[in-house]
């Protein structure tokens, strides 16, 4: 599979829609990050081929060029599925026909019909109406019909906004096994961070048209000079490995860098990865390791990094071993103990979020 | 299946297309095309019936009103003859350079009746404002022209006021008559039988010409059904019509 | 009914079958345009396809004679391609007709594209459809209806045509009478018996032909016109 190379630049009423320069690696999902009016869906659909990009822009995947100079491949010939955000099921075709309508055009690569139902739950919906749906049912199909086409690119564009949440956590733990299943390169554009936390293997921040920061998603959730920070869901996004099951407790313990931590019950056997989101508000800090405290997660940590977050709040990027935690404090906090670069602290972990099956096992 | 009618559709259009015009044929059982005035449509029928017994040349009659079958011939159509509701249009095919020598005759002369239910069947009728009347059309029909030249006489100046129905042609100002629309109808003698007779010389004489067209494409025949028309028996029928004798 | 009524009504339905194919062909890319642009040119356009709505019949016909006599630039062409005269033919009255009933399925199938949301195209662009496809595979069946509607109403049109055929095609038993001149034709010759049949004949076939039509045109919730 192929690197994705994007350099796009589309202007409208002078001032610029989108312009970016980079390059997507294959075989990951990559998550497109922003707020509204961001440019989000506009960089997907220029990669679609359903919009085009003016002056000197270039695509190109792998070895083809998609767009260059005055060559412009249009999208039905460009190997790329689409799953918009309004599901757009074809309503004169049952589930059936809409799931083989790019193959029928543009074979499928591969990938046959039955196992696509089956990992997407689809078997018992061939026949039905797409009108008779249900919204995550349609999302579904939609996904199906994308992965079908014969695309070596899946495009998604904020797939699950308007799903219950019931029905985003399934289609989440459909798509992980599908990129598990497929290794198929996806871009996902999203404004929910916890999607991106659960999916994504790589981050682009994109804001106002530009690309403010792009990396591993790892990486990015510990930075702290992104807007990302400066998000209330702001946390480490950490991946550890099932280790225990307490069963008279009902909780699991999970092991990160030689840390153990303490999670509500997974079905998990031990030794699967998993991640784990901390948000950062629930962490807080102290110089000595705290004793007869209700609190069960506590890691020794090095104080890495501090930003101001907020008129009366800074954030602290915290080290464990070669994972990071972010914990957000307020000031007189932060003067009260006297805190600088590279103290040994405790961190107190309230929460931790799980993410679910990180997909590697040991 | 909703398309279904649409396919029977599309195999009747693939049918063979039917002939157009063809090139001159040699042969004497092309028919004759007769363009026919509208007035004279139901007298046609009867002389047509004479005509091929006699001379066993079939014959097509397209009937319209005279301004539309001058447009048509100025336009190429495919006639043999003209039979016109007037003089005008024979003279300006004429003028036009249309006609085979000599090829303008009078065939008939319309008679004006006055078609009337009042108990009262006389002309002086015509003087009574309270009886509505049709006639036909004067912009287009002689016939019209003729009814207007009727009712402009002194006698009748005092009904000027009366409702006046103008019919599109003449067939339509009888019809309106018969179905009891109108009171009273100028109309011509051949749809009237049952009328009173206007004077001829009170309005100009409805002489109806025929016209022998230069492009007919079946010259013979053409020639003796212009003949015909000047014959006895022909002229014997056409006065039974109710029309009056050229002369 | 009489050899000549047989005529005229085998000439009027080869000419409404032939017309509202040839309209179909003709109308469906011109909708689909009209569909998808804007502009003055579109105006313009609009406007001439929706003149035989307002020019009344006999006006419409007197032109065409204009433009198709053996004497013009199109009469001659004509003439030299095939042989014989193009006025007072049946080909002229297929010129005609396709005119006169042009509005009829031009606009009912330009309602009909214009409400296919974009949205469901650009997703078959995505799935490897080209436009041609896209319209062939996406927009034909969501405007099923709306054809079968367009049709009917140019083939209906067709049948009770009357100024421009007379104009147009001289009245010609067998070749240019069809049945609404030659119920007109018998109605100036006082065959007033004949023509009542004739025109009760001409009704009950256009009954069911649109009745027909529409049953067998069932409304689905989804589908467009």
């Amino acid at each position: 599979m192929a690197e994705l190379s994007l350099q796009i630049v589309i202007e409208h009423d002078s001032k610029f829609q989108l312009q970016v320069d980079t390059s997507i690696p294959a075989n990951q999902i990559t998550a497109i990050y922003g707020p509204s009016g961001s440019g989000k869906t506009t960089l997907l659909h220029s990669i679609a081929g359903l919009k085009r990009g003016q002056g000197n822009s270039r695509v190109r995947h792998g070895d083809s060029t998609w767009q260059e100079g005055d060559y412009f491949l249009p999208a039905w010939q460009r190997a790329v599925g689409v799953v918009f955000q309004d599901a757009r099921l074809f309503p004169h075709l049952d589930v059936r026909g809409n799931l083989l309508y790019g193959a029928k055009r543009r074979g499928s690569s591969g990938l046959t019909l039955d196992k696509v139902s089956q990992w997407l739950e689809l078997e018992p919906l061939l026949k039905r109406s797409s009108q008779e749906l249900s919204g995550g049912q349609r999302q579904r199909v939609a996904i199906g019909r994308a992965l079908l086409s014969g695309a070596e690119l899946l495009l998604m564009d904020e797939p699950l906004s308007g799903l219950d949440k019931k029905a985003a956590k399934r289609i989440i733990n459909h798509l992980k096994l599908l990129h598990r299943e497929t290794g198929i390169t996806v871009l996902y554009v999203s404004h929910n961070i916890e999607e991106v936390a659960q999916l994504a293997d790589q981050v682009l921040l994109l804001q106002d048209g530009q690309i403010e920061a792009q990396g591993p998603l790892l990486d990015l959730c510990t930075r702290l000079d992104t807007s990302l920070s400066r998000e209330p869901q702001a946390g480490a996004i950490l991946l550890g490995t099932v280790s225990n099951h307490l069963k008279d407790f009902d909780l699991t313990t999970i092991d990160v860098e030689g840390q153990t931590l303490h999670v509500g019950q997974v079905a998990a056997k031990p030794g699967t990865g998993y991640r784990l989101h901390i948000p950062a508000r629930d962490v807080s800090v102290c110089r000595q390791r705290p004793v007869a405290t209700s609190i069960l997660n506590i890691l020794p940590v090095k104080l890495a990094d501090i930003q101001a977050s907020g008129e009366n709040r800074v954030l602290l990027k915290l080290q464990l071993q070669n994972q990071h935690i972010l914990a957000r404090i307020t000031r007189k906090s932060l003067t009260d103990l006297e805190l600088k670069q590279g103290d040994e602290l405790y961190a107190q972990v309230k929460t931790v979020a799980l993410l679910g099956d990180s997909g590697s096992h040991s | 299946m909703s398309f279904a009618p649409l396919r029977i559709i599309c195999i009747v259009a693939s049918l063979n297309w039917p002939t157009t015009v063809a090139a001159t044929e040699a042969g004497d059982h092309q028919p004759l095309r007769l363009a026919v005035a509208s007035n004279f449509r139901n007298t046609i029928g009867q002389l047509n019936k004479i005509f091929s017994n006699t001379t066993n040349y079939p014959v097509l009659v397209s009937a319209a009103s005279t301004g539309v079958l001058y447009t048509q011939i100025t336009k190429g159509a495919p006639f043999d003859l003209l039979l016109a509701a007037d003089t005008d249009a024979p003279h300006r095919l004429e003028q036009a350079g249309l006609l085979a020598k000599q090829g303008r005759r009078c065939y008939a002369v319309g008679r004006l009746m006055l078609a009337s239910r009042h108990p009262d069947q006389q002309l002086s009728t015509l003087s009574n404002a309270k009886l509505s009347l049709a006639i036909a059309n004067p912009a287009t029909a002689p016939y019209g022209r003729a009814a207007l030249s009727v009712l402009a006489r002194p006698e009748f100046s005092a009904a000027s006021g009366r409702k006046l129905v103008r019919g599109n042609n003449v067939l339509q100002a009888w019809q309106y008559w018969k179905s009891n629309v109108v009171d009273l109808a100028l109309v011509p003698a051949s749809l009237a039988t049952g009328g009173i007779p206007i004077p001829p010389d009170w309005h100009q004489p409805l002489e109806q010409q025929a016209a022998l067209l230069k492009s007919s494409r079946h010259k013979p025949a053409a020639q003796a059904y212009f003949k015909f028309l000047g014959s006895n028996t022909a002229q014997q029928l056409i006065q039974e019509a109710g029309y009056g004798s050229c002369s | 009914m009489n050899p000549g009524e047989l005529t005229a009504l085998w000439l009027t339905l080869h000419l409404a079958s032939v017309t509202t194919v040839l309209l179909l062909l003709i109308g469906t890319p011109l909708a689909w345009w009209l569909s998808r642009n804007t502009g003055s040119v579109k105006a313009l356009i609009e406007t001439t396809v929706a003149l035989p709505l307002v020019l009344p019949p006999t006006v419409l016909g007197f032109y065409l004679l204009l433009m198709l006599a053996p004497d013009t630039a199109i009469g001659r062409v004509w003439q030299q391609l095939t042989g014989s005269q193009l006025a007072f033919s049946f080909s002229a009255l297929v010129i005609g007709s396709t005119l006169y009933s042009l509005p009829f399925v031009v606009q009912p199938l330009q309602a009909a594209f214009t409400q296919v949301p974009r949205d469901l195209l650009q997703a078959a662009a995505s799935l490897g459809a080209a436009p041609l496809d896209q319209f062939r595979s996406v927009v034909l069946p969501l405007c099923r209806r709306s054809f079968v509607t367009a049709a009917s109403l140019g083939f209906a049109h067709t049948v009770g045509e009357f100024g421009v055929v007379l104009m147009i095609g001289g009245n010609i038993p067998g070749e240019t009478q069809v049945l609404s001149i030659a119920l007109y034709d018998q109605v100036e010759s006082l065959q007033f018996d004949q023509a009542h049949r004739l025109a009760a004949g001409l009704l009950v076939f256009s009954v069911i032909v649109l009745f027909t039509l529409y049953r067998g045109n069932p409304r689905r919730l989804w589908a467009v016109g």
